[in-house]
């Protein structure tokens, strides 16, 4: 209770934080529900002009539009069947069919509450877990452990956006060459700089970020184009609210789909995509009437909803306990730690108490404010999304451009940008992950460091991945994954053949 | 035998990645006093993983019928010319930005690429670029204090220039 009104008491003492908390609210909500354009976007876009922000502000402001976000994507997919993200996927199987009943207010307004449901459930989880798992890594967790977590990371991200196993492996892989680039951390010998010099500092994961992420949908929306018409035809959409009645029927749907998306969040690289399908999942597979799902069922916008908020709780554990970002947003985060020279990990709980405690209540008040604000904030996404694309990319482009620049006045990382962009471009069309690669980007240094930091202290032995406990079984988690999505690859190469 | 060309092409690109990167490792494989591996095992590893794992997929998309993820490929019929100006543009507004400066390339690059997306009202187009260029400049150099590059070339550099000093 202390620690809780110490993080009400530093984002209540300034003004500024209020109104940072309100601007990532709607920002979140906004560029979560145009698809392409993720809340993901939106913070790789601001990640470098967070410098000028203290870190807990900077973090409270990725926190609240992380929650917002992940709601602000089921308005798109209830009302035009295109997910502003992976993770509203599920919800279009049921919200698009109500939309085309007339049922588009009722879909809405359950996802506006189940939203904010999962969200607090897994604000709640994550108050009482952080702490206690942080002070369990402080005395367990060393450079094997650090090493064997972000194996398993990699071995479960590895297929996560990608069309098919190898690609995710090959996405993710080029993602950790990409790391190598710039002076090694032991030696600092310099790797594939070819002698330029703004690649001997590695090449950062602002622009490659920026690229992958907003550039290259700045270049698959410009090309292909939004249909201003359909976006027209539901810019008067209300929000009607489920009855009580409706909730107590759900009430098993809804803890499930919480506990749920609290534990896949809590897996590194999944997070609310896997959190949303399970939940999704579930809920048809125990209904009463599984044939309804996908005809526009509210039990699957519920759990689908309820499942992929409640992931957001979950993602935060390892990215502030162990340092392992659990999506690309979590990964944002993790940047926002890199750019303030903070170190998350065990000691951010006991180091950094009221910059976390502040987090914690700004997601938990975020949560709070997607139920009272929801159908204001519905109204006003939908008005927004009448901005035209050809004035949206230009300026999406220059904002991306700015962000990139400012980070070390260098045009070279502008150029890296626009390259990664177009790579992104070509890559998420040929079926790679752009996400698989931005995450190797990131977890790369990370991993090797703690690998080279291993093999020091072992003298070279390779036994001390199996001799301790937790990092044998991150090790062996990771490679029974691998084993999984191996299986059942050659599974389907051998369907494929048969028939 | 489009799709298999396509295949073709995309082995040579990630293996001839990987291997460029496994053979240039050998170019820093100096000893480390520390660290017995020195700074060449962990890139040439992955470079490695890299070449195997396109190979895998090669011979997958050889030997095995198109699968559903195979054909989950985003694919579209828009003609290529139509799609030139929308990588084009960016590409010439960041190899000019050091030489035309942010300021003058801005209000070139809003409204050229917001017409080439489609935007076909001149008046509309120039006056939201305006606004939008003008709330980027003020809010970045005015209030963030970003020192974007003023260009070189000569014209484009006084403009600029004048313009920072009119701002301060």
């Amino acid at each position: 209770m202390e620690h809780m009104l110490m993080g009400l008491q530093y984002l209540f003492s300034d003004p500024f934080n209020i109104v940072l908390f309100l601007a990532a609210l709607f920002g979140g909500m906004f560029f979560g529900a145009v698809p392409g354009i993720s809340v993901t976007t939106l913070g790789a876009i601001l990640l470098p002009f967070t410098v000028y922000l203290t870190p807990a502000q900077a973090l409270m402001v990725y926190g609240v539009m992380y929650c917002s976000g992940t709601y602000g994507g089921a308005i798109m997919a209830i009302l035009f069947n295109i997910p502003g993200a992976a993770e509203n996927a599920p919800t279009a199987f049921d919200g698009y069919p109500l939309t085309k009943q007339g049922k588009a207010g009722l879909a809405i307004g359950a996802a506006v509450t189940c939203s904010a449901i999962g969200g607090l459930m897994s604000c709640i989880g994550m108050m009482l877990g952080t702490d206690a798992i942080a002070r369990w890594a402080i005395v367990s967790f060393g450079p094997p452990e650090m090493f064997a977590v972000i194996f398993c990371g990699c071995a479960l991200a590895s297929t996560m956006g990608a069309s098919s196993t190898l690609k995710g492996w090959l996405s993710l892989a080029f993602g950790l060459l990409l790391a190598t680039v710039g002076a090694d951390p032991v030696g600092g010998i310099f790797r594939y700089t070819y002698g330029s010099v703004g690649l001997m500092g590695g090449i950062s994961f602002i622009p490659l970020l920026l690229g992958f992420f907003s550039i290259s949908e700045v270049f698959s929306n410009a090309s292909i184009g939004v249909s201003k018409e359909s976006i027209k035809a539901y810019s008067n959409v209300g929000v009607e609210f489920p009855s009580l009645r409706t909730f107590w029927q759900q009430r098993v749907n809804i803890l499930r789909s919480a506990g749920c998306g609290f534990c896949c969040g809590m897996l590194p690289g999944l997070g609310a995509t896997l959190a949303a399908f399970m939940s999704y999942g579930f809920a048809r597979s125990t209904s009463k009437h599984p044939e309804r799902f996908g005809k526009g069922e509210l039990a699957g916008v519920i759990a689908s909803e309820t499942g992929n908020n409640a992931a957001t709780g979950g993602a935060m554990i390892p990215m502030l306990a162990l340092g392992l970002p659990g999506g690309s947003t979590t990964a944002l985060m993790l940047s926002v730690f890199l750019l303030h020279g903070l170190e998350p990990g065990p000691l951010i709980m006991t180091q950094q108490t009221q910059m976390v405690w502040a987090v914690f209540m700004a997601m938990f008040l975020a949560n709070c404010s997607i139920l009272g604000l929801g159908y204001v904030a519905s109204k006003t996404v939908t008005s927004l999304l009448r901005i035209p694309t050809s004035f949206l990319m230009p300026f999406i482009f220059v904002l991306s451009c700015i962000g990139t620049y400012a980070l070390r006045n260098s045009v070279f990382d502008v150029c890296i940008m626009l390259v990664a962009g177009l790579f992104g471009f070509l890559v998420k069309r040929h079926g790679y992950s752009a996400a698989g690669i931005v995450l190797g980007s990131i977890l790369g240094s990370l991993g090797e460091s703690a690998f080279a930091k291993t093999m020091q202290m072992s003298d070279y032995d390779w036994t001390i991945f199996l001799t301790r406990p937790f990092c044998a079984f991150f090790i062996g988690a990771g490679f029974l994954s691998l084993g999984i999505i191996a299986y059942r690859s050659l599974k389907s190469i051998r369907v494929a053949t048969h028939h | 035998m489009n799709r298999q060309k396509t295949y073709l092409g995309e082995f040579i690109v990630t293996f001839g990645i990987g291997l460029v990167a496994f053979l240039q490792s050998f170019s820093f494989d100096d000893p480390i006093e520390l660290y017995r591996y020195g700074a060449n095992c962990w890139p040439a590893a992955i470079a490695i993983s890299m070449m195997v794992c396109s190979l895998c997929l090669f011979l997958y998309r050889r030997y095995v019928p198109a699968s559903s993820a195979d054909t989950e490929e985003e694919e579209d019929h828009i003609p290529f010319r139509r799609r030139i100006p929308v990588f084009v543009i960016p590409i010439i507004f960041v190899l000019l930005l050091p030489y035309i400066g942010f300021y003058a390339g801005i209000l070139i690059f809003l409204p050229v690429y917001a017409w080439f997306l489609g935007q076909r009202n001149i008046r509309k187009t120039l006056s939201v670029c305006f606004l939008i260029a003008a709330l980027i400049i003020v809010v970045f150099t005015k209030y963030l204090f970003v020192p974007f590059p003023v260009g070189t070339w000569p014209g484009f550099y006084e403009f600029n220039s004048a313009l920072v000093a009119f701002l301060y």
